[in-house]
């Protein structure tokens, strides 16, 4: 744990000590600068302090290659949730079943959410939606790199309309198959 | 006036603190200005007038008023593009130009200054706005001028382009677009018309929002599982990722910063509907804003500290404003029809924001001062995601 810290306290100087460094190689030669003065005030240094550094993978999508047609029904959800329900799991066992019996497809899993709520909050929630999807999938075995999500928040409504006939429709996960 | 509504079920606290800051609000401000001394001829000098004098009376400070007035304008207009304008009240005389020519910025320039000098308010008009419209069919993003006119296309990828954000310079315009079947973050360079990929992580990459200082962009991202908080710093592809929040079972999105940059306020659902809460960029714990209603959603922090952000209250979805430091919360839409995404003009007094009426959506600008709302486009189609940019030169 100390040890843990220790090392957390000397890679934050090193931060500051680089960031200091690269600030003072920078200022002789710096042209003008629309995002001010090329000194970096105090604020800048607490960011990676406070908050952890990730690294996340930037998306593979150049192994998805035609897409198929495919019969897989979409799992639908309950208002504002992302639970996949005990009555849909056949259906996302279904898709499992595909991509076993498939070994070149991959899905794309599409989260959709009805128009109720705003729309920047369901571009979260479809998000949700399409990822419990795919932590089912690879619960029950299918490999990371065969799934992709997409969120299209409330943008693609299966039903157009302004009913809960429709809303119930357009709460869904699609799975658009690719070779 | 609309600034009514204070919330019954804010705290007591609060109720005694509103009361107060409700009585410093500059009720009504209606300085009356008499234009008929004010030379504007020929085609160019017709759009002049006509522009600062829409201007003018959108701005919420004055009453354009026959002779007489307290506030008499003088001066002229000459072709192409400057006016010599007198306020003999206040002894204010200045010229006006544009380099490019254009009558309507200089009327903007002159609107802004007489709402510094005669009403003491912050100016707005030199700004533009970007948001989408669905007009081809697809939503591709827009830029108007603040009076909604000087509309222009500005993306056509026939997907779906939404939630543009300014930089703090008014050069570039960060955004989510399906373009690559993905929603990914872009940056647009007006200036350059230069498009570049900002952020294509697995799965949802979107809500983008510039830091004060536009060296960081607060973003919310799926590739860890989850919609979380993030910060790109600085704000390009391949800048470095600084995670905010972890909450696997809820989402994180929305984030909008503090005028400091000290803060960022943003939704999350984690405790059962989406709510709103304050971050400090110096850690700790999240603090929940106190306000009421079942869904709080889509902040942006204002220039001068309050937070504008949509609400749902009895059944409809409304702008509301809350001021950290009085505990003043006021709702600025109470018809009966549903708002969202507000977006603050420079001048910290209006809101530009989402309105939906019998399925469509249109801009429209909100004074939470209390004066009427206005449309901001003529143009048909559907229009959403307006994002205010500060002022320009």
């Amino acid at each position: 744990m100390m040890l843990k810290q220790g090392l957390k306290l000397t890679g934050l100087l090193l931060v500051i000590a680089l960031v200091a460094a690269s600030g003072c190689r920078k200022k002789p030669g710096a042209a003008s600068s629309n995002l001010g003065p090329e000194v970096m005030p105090p604020e800048d240094i607490n960011t990676p302090s406070s908050f952890e550094e990730t690294k996340l993978d930037d998306r593979e999508t150049t192994e998805f290659g035609k897409r198929v047609a495919s019969t897989l029904e979409p799992v639908m959800f309950k208002f504002d949730s992302a639970k996949l329900a005990d009555s849909e799991v056949a259906k996302a066992d279904a898709v499992a079943a595909f991509l076993n019996d498939n070994a070149a497809y991959k899905v794309v899993v599409e989260g959709n959410c009805d128009e109720r709520g705003t729309a920047e909050y369901n571009m979260a929630l479809g998000e949700r939606r399409a990822q419990a999807v795919r932590a089912y999938l690879l619960n029950v075995g299918i490999p990371e790199s065969k799934i992709q999500t997409l969120s299209y928040g409330e943008e693609k409504p299966a039903a157009p309309g302004h009913a809960e006939s429709d809303w119930s429709k357009n709460r869904r996960a699609d799975f658009a198959i690719y070779e | 006036m609309k600034t009514h509504a204070l919330c019954a079920a804010l705290a007591g606290a609060f109720l005694l603190a509103s009361a107060q800051a409700q009585i410093t609000v500059k009720k009504e401000a209606g300085f009356g200005l008499d234009l008929a001394g004010l030379r504007a001829d020929g085609p160019g000098g017709q759009t002049f007038k006509r522009t600062l004098e829409n201007d003018l009376a959108r701005s919420g400070w004055f009453t354009v008023v026959a002779e007489g007035s307290s506030y008499p304008i003088t001066g002229a207009f000459s072709p192409p593009a400057s006016a010599q304008i007198e306020v003999k009240t206040t002894g204010f005389r200045r010229s006006f130009s544009d380099a490019s020519g254009d009558p309507r910025w200089v009327a903007h320039q002159v609107a802004d200054a007489l709402v510094k000098q005669i009403a003491d308010g912050k100016p707005l008009f030199c700004s533009k706005l970007v948001m989408a419209g669905n007009r081809t069919g697809s939503w591709e993003l827009y830029l108007c001028d603040s009076d909604g006119e000087n509309l222009k296309q500005i993306t056509k990828d026939r997907s779906i382009n939404l939630y543009p954000a300014w930089s703090p310079d008014g050069k570039t315009v960060a955004f989510t677009s399906y373009r690559r079947r993905y929603p990914d973050l872009y940056t647009l360079d007006l200036s350059r018309w230069e498009l570049n990929l900002l952020a294509a992580y697995n799965g949802l990459n979107t809500s983008g929002a510039y830091s004060p200082n536009g060296r960081e962009m607060a973003l919310t991202l799926s590739a860890s599982g989850n919609p979380e908080l993030y910060i790109l710093r600085p704000p390009v592809k391949g800048g470095r990722l600084f995670r905010l929040t972890q909450t696997p079972a809820a989402a994180e999105t929305g984030a909008s910063w503090s005028p400091d940059g000290n803060r960022i306020v943003y939704v999350s659902d984690s405790s059962g509907s989406p709510q709103l809460y304050l971050l400090s960029r110096s850690g700790g714990e999240r603090t929940r804003l106190p306000v009421s209603g079942n869904e709080n959603v889509s902040p942006a922090w204002g220039p001068d500290g309050r937070i504008a952000f949509t609400s749902r209250r009895a059944g409809r979805y409304r702008i509301c404003v809350y001021s950290p430091d009085s505990g003043d919360l006021t709702d600025l839409t109470g018809d009966g029809d549903n708002y969202e995404d507000p977006s603050w003009a420079p001048d910290g007094r209006h809101i530009a924001c989402t309105r939906t009426t019998g399925g469509k959506n249109a801009i429209y600008v909100l004074d939470t001062m209390g004066k009427p709302s206005i449309p901001l486009l003529k143009v048909e189609g559907s229009w959403r995601s307006a994002a205010w940019s500060p002022l320009m030169p």
